[in-house]
């Protein structure tokens, strides 16, 4: 079955915390499109959203009116058990920190999401992706023994195993480097190059933006601006307009 | 999910193991009461069965059990018995006879603490239960002695030691010592042999017996020997098949070990409810530190049942292996309980120790399903970990309906505990389904409590905290505050504590009262200057009248003990005081009655307790049918009533010399000795020392208020055990808040680190830790305190009536509750040390 044009599509997106007179609207009114195999940014400052809007498009949140499509399938329909078993075999994430389980080592980390669902790893596929992310000697090494940026690698290779239909990385360079910083921005890259794999990452640092096809931009819960990106300088120039 | 939980639990290996250890010692105490009792009732199953009684010839009114006179009967049964078709041999015997023994010097020989000494008088070898090393006695003036007594005593073959039962000290040569099943001793008790005419005399019962043994000729089977004997000897006398009697023995001796093994059990149990306590905060604990994880493992697709599963996972191996360990400590720690009871004087022969299935399975079973349980409201708290936590550092902060229905259940539990707890006091149940109900309402007592304690940590720790700030400064100040921030895990942890300190607080109110109500009574009832009384219960009748003739002596009188039974087949203790005497020396409480209604008392009269007439509808002039212990009908005119709070008279009163001849009893709870006026109390004293010593060595005279403090101090001993018992659960609970301490240091590293970094010393870190043990130690024992007041208080009300009065120990509460603070400083130690080694700048860095 070939994935849909579209491989996540949301609609009218509102998204509000509290009530009454402490209420906080997150999103308001938010619709936006991704289509297969694209690298999206969602960039914007702090409190504009955007984190709010990537939990609504992963099925972690329930909007306050709107509605997700994945793949073609409405989200608001789906208990939590569908919404956990979407995750598990159709999404892939990478966070920002904290993105392994300690007792497990980094082979153990990036077969998760199979073993979680009771699945044998396409071996081939497997290889693959650990010669891509250059973790073949460190396979058997635990996070502790691994410094930022290799966890993170590993964190990429897990969020791909499984070939899902969309990665979400939500800060992925916030605690690295910028050494470290660029070899996972071009993981990302590249997935999304040579795997057609559809991204979406939400990020504040506009060098991270710039790897990407294409920048969202939100601020106060809405999309302000949603255009191509270009490099590091044209992504601060577009930021400046929406502050 | 597997992988998960194991390696989880090998790297946190100290958490690990203090979990553990919550499990192994309730599992370990468990377990050990049934490998104990297990063993006892093994060994005591091999003495029991004696090979060539085919029938025994007994009174039908047995004494009570071990350590009271028995009822005996006319040797001339034995001539009867012998003429039945079918006996090959009879021989009559008078048993287990409570004696003291004393060597040449004076020096009591054989156990010291309670358990008595029997006389046996000899048998021909074919019924000889014991086996000698020397021989048995065959002249009036040889005696065999239990080889455990004689060991202990230092007396050899040869040696000459003197024997007291209820009349005067007689003397006598050692020419054997004996051994029982292999054993020494048995059960604490030791043996002595005589010849019967010497038993006869110790008892003050010449010409009589206890039971006869009887061996069938070849060819005659037990039930028709039965029978043929029944017949020949009439109804009074009780005739068993050897069988038969073998079997009542062993039922008699695994009623006492029920009690025993249940009464252990509760102790087991008690550990094992504050092993969950301290379980389910380690467990609550943990999963709190793993939010981020579990947090996200909901986020790349694993279900809740699959989280529910990681933590389960981790308890059951808890479980499985803590009861397993369990189960082995408890297998080495049935010798040491063996050893505590020996302090109370229940000595045990050291046989091979029983492992019976069922101990495996219930110490596996048990130990399992306690942390399985305990471990399950934290591992549903962890399926409600939102994937968005992994990313986000919010709280999970609980709506206020959701808070009010928990405190509605919460209060709910702790007061359906209550209302069990009164139902079992009060609605007069049989007694096991009374204790069972006071059980399990105490239990839900306590998890109420638990559950509501995070209200009270706020107040209490603004109590607490007050002098540790007064001491302590600022490190104090944070201290309290962070026991008021996470009010859910200090009162968790206190709570584990809180059980222990409760069950000591209560046993402590509750023997104090007992203390004070005996001592009351007695005080009140006992107007004698002095008391000669033989720990072991059994004074000699001959001691009244020998003091009555010394010159300072005013008035000697015994209080004599016997028992009788209703038509009805139920119990009556009796007393017997001299009419004319027993004024001099007890002031009795005359509800419907006098002194000089006493002093009248005919030999048929009696005074009863008034609250048993009541039941029976007995007033003055009414009259009453009791038998004596040789089923022969007594009948008794009431001449008066009396109320008895300190139980020192029993249910009916008759006159002394009555109770002797028509009920047989010979048995003295103690001779009073009143002094004659004028008399000095060191004079009389003197006179009566020197009187004892010769006569009746092992007795020493002792003052109203001697004689008081030394049975106060008897309870005392049976509380020191209760509270050795007690101690593993305390342990345990100790265990539990260095663990908690442990993992909320390692939770708080930033936070310390921070702390150092702004300049807050080492020292001062330390003290923070500490402040914060000991408010929740302290917050434990007050708790503890409370609960255990109340639990005192509710079980004094029904024994009200029964004299028991409420005396709280101020003094032990308040060491308590130092206790608890010293507590907290000793499970600070480690902790607080780790805390202070905290490296600042990886503590800051720390993400």
């Amino acid at each position: 079955m070939s994935p849909s044009p579209l491989i996540v599509s949301a609609a009218h997106l509102s998204r509000t915390f509290g009530e009454g007179a402490a209420a906080v609207r997150a999103l308001v009114d938010v619709s936006v499109d991704f289509p297969t195999g694209g690298f999206t940014a969602i960039m914007g400052p702090s409190g504009s959203g955007k984190s709010t809007l990537m939990h609504l498009l992963a099925g972690l949140d329930r909007p306050t009116s709107g509605s997700v499509a994945v793949d073609g399938t409405e989200l608001s329909g789906l208990d939590d058990n569908a919404l956990t078993r979407l995750r598990r075999d159709r999404f892939g994430f990478v966070f920002q920190g904290f993105n392994l389980v300690p007792v497990l080592n980094a082979e153990e980390n990036i077969l998760l999401p199979l073993t979680l669902a009771g699945r044998d790893p396409d071996r081939e596929w497997y290889e693959q992706l650990v010669r891509t992310v250059g973790l073949t000697d460190r396979l058997s090494h635990r996070p502790s023994e691994l410094s930022g940026g290799q966890q993170q690698r590993v964190a990429i290779a897990r969020a791909l195993v499984h070939r899902p239909a969309v990665v979400f990385a939500d800060e992925p360079t916030g605690n690295l480097d910028s050494s470290a910083s660029a070899e996972v921005l071009g993981l990302l890259r590249r997935a999304a190059d040579e795997f057609g794999q559809t991204i979406v990452m939400v990020t504040h640092d506009a060098h991270a933006a710039s790897f990407a096809d294409r920048l969202v931009l939100l601020a106060d819960g809405r999309i302000v601006r949603d255009e191509p990106a270009g490099d590091t300088d044209s992504v601060l120039e577009l930021m400046k307009t929406a502050a | 999910m597997n992988r998960i939980a194991f390696r989880g639990l090998r790297e946190r290996k100290a958490r690990t193991i203090f979990t553990l250890l919550a499990v192994v010692l309730g599992v370990a105490l468990i377990s050990g009461t049934f490998v104990l009792t297990d063993t006892i009732s093994k060994s005591f199953d091999a003495l029991v069965a004696t090979a060539n009684v085919d029938v025994k010839v007994l009174s039908a009114n047995k004494g009570d059990g071990f350590g009271s006179a028995p009822a005996p009967f006319s040797a001339s049964v034995e001539a009867q018995v012998r003429a039945v078709d079918g006996v090959a041999a009879a021989d009559g015997a008078f048993r287990e006879l409570p004696v003291t023994v004393a060597d040449e010097r004076g020096r009591r020989v054989g156990p010291i603490n309670g358990a008595p000494t029997l006389a046996f008088s000899n048998v021909s070898r074919r019924f000889d239960p014991f086996e000698y090393t020397g021989r048995p006695p065959r002249e009036n003036g040889e005696i065999a002695l239990s080889a455990t007594a004689a060991k202990d005593a230092g007396l050899k073959i040869g040696d000459r030691i003197r024997v007291q039962g209820t009349q005067k000290i007689r003397p006598y040569e050692l020419v054997g010592t004996t051994t029982f099943g292999g054993a020494g001793s048995t059960g604490g008790a030791a043996f002595v042999v005589l010849t019967l005419p010497e038993v006869q005399t110790h008892a003050g019962e010449p010409g009589k017996i206890t039971d006869l043994d009887v061996q069938a000729q070849p060819g005659v089977a037990q039930a028709d020997l039965k029978r043929r004997i029944a017949a020949a000897v009439g109804p009074s006398i009780l005739v068993r098949t050897g069988k038969e009697d073998s079997r009542q023995e062993s039922k008699d001796l695994s009623q006492i070990l029920g009690y025993l093994r249940m009464g252990l059990l509760v102790f087991g149990l008690v550990a094992l409810l504050v092993g969950s306590f301290v379980i389910f905060n380690t467990f609550t604990i943990t999963v709190a530190q793993r939010t981020r994880e579990f947090g996200m493992l909901r986020t790349i697709g694993a279900s809740r049942k699959q989280v529910l599963q990681a933590v389960v996972q981790e308890a059951l191996l808890i479980g499985l292996a803590g009861s397993v360990l369990g189960l082995l400590a408890g297998i080495g720690l049935a010798p040491l309980l063996a050893g505590l009871l020996g302090m109370i004087g229940f000595d045990l022969p050291s046989t091979a120790l029983v492992i019976a299935a069922r101990t495996i399975v219930v110490a596996i079973v048990l130990g399992t399903i306690v942390t399985l349980l305990s471990s399950l409201a934290p591992a549903l708290r962890a399926t409600r970990i939102s994937p968005m936590a992994a990313m986000r550092e919010g709280s999970l902060g609980t709506s206020r309906v959701k808070r009010r229905r928990a405190l509605a259940l919460q209060t709910a539990v702790a007061g359906i505990g209550l209302v069990l707890m009164l139902i079992g006091l009060f609605a007069g149940l049989d007694t096991s389904t009374a204790l069972t109900l006071l059980g399990i309402g105490a239990v839900l007592v306590f998890i109420g409590a638990g559950l509501l304690s995070p209200l009270l940590v706020g107040p209490l720790a603004a109590l607490i905290g007050r002098p540790l700030v007064a001491t302590g400064g600022v490190a104090a100040r944070i201290a309290r505050g962070n026991a008021v921030r996470a009010p859910g895990r200090t009162a968790g942890t206190a709570a584990a504590l809180m059980v222990g300190v409760a069950l000591v607080a209560f046993v402590a109110i509750f023997v104090n009262g007992f203390k004070a109500s005996f001592s009351g009574a007695f005080e009140k009832t006992v107007t004698a200057q002095f008391v000669i009384f033989d720990p072991s219960g059994l004074t000699p009748e001959a001691v009244a009248p020998a003091a009555a003739e010394l010159a300072s002596v005013g008035t000697a009188a015994n209080i004599r003990v016997g028992s009788a039974k209703l038509p009805s087949g139920a119990d009556v203790h009796l007393s017997g005081l001299d009419p004319k005497l027993a004024t001099e020396v007890v002031r009795i409480d005359w509800v419907d009655g006098s002194d000089d209604a006493l002093r009248a008392l005919g030999p048929l009269d009696a005074m009863l307790n008034a609250d048993w007439a009541n039941e029976r509808s007995l007033r003055v002039g009414s009259s009453f049918v009791l038998r004596n212990p040789e089923r022969e009908p007594v009948r008794l005119t009431v001449r008066g009533t009396y109320e008895d709070r300190g139980q020192i008279f029993g249910t009916v009163v008759v006159p002394d010399a009555t109770l002797r001849e028509r009920f047989g009893a010979h048995t003295v709870l103690a001779a009073f000795i009143a002094s004659a006026p004028g008399a000095g109390e060191s004079r009389v004293r003197a006179e009566l020392s020197a009187l004892l010593h010769r006569d009746f060595p092992t007795l020493e005279p002792q003052t109203r208020t001697e004689f008081i403090d030394s049975q106060v101090g008897q309870v005392s001993q049976i509380l020191y055990v209760f509270y050795a018992l007690l101690a593993l659960s305390v342990i345990i609970a100790l265990f539990g808040i260095v663990n908690t301490l442990a993992l909320s240091v390692f939770e708080r590293t930033r936070e310390l680190g921070l702390l150092r970094a702004v300049g807050a010393t080492r020292r001062q870190v330390r003290q923070i830790v500490r402040g914060e043990a000991i408010i929740t130690a302290v917050m434990g024992a007050v708790l503890g305190v409370a609960i255990g007041v109340l639990f005192g208080v509710l079980v004094s009300r029904p024994l009200g009536n029964e004299g028991f009065v409420l005396a709280l120990p101020y003094g032990t509460l308040l060491i308590l509750l130092v206790l608890g603070a010293l507590a907290g400083v000793l499970a600070a130690i480690a902790p607080a040390r780790r805390a202070s080694r905290v490296d600042v700048l990886q503590a800051v860095a720390h993400g």
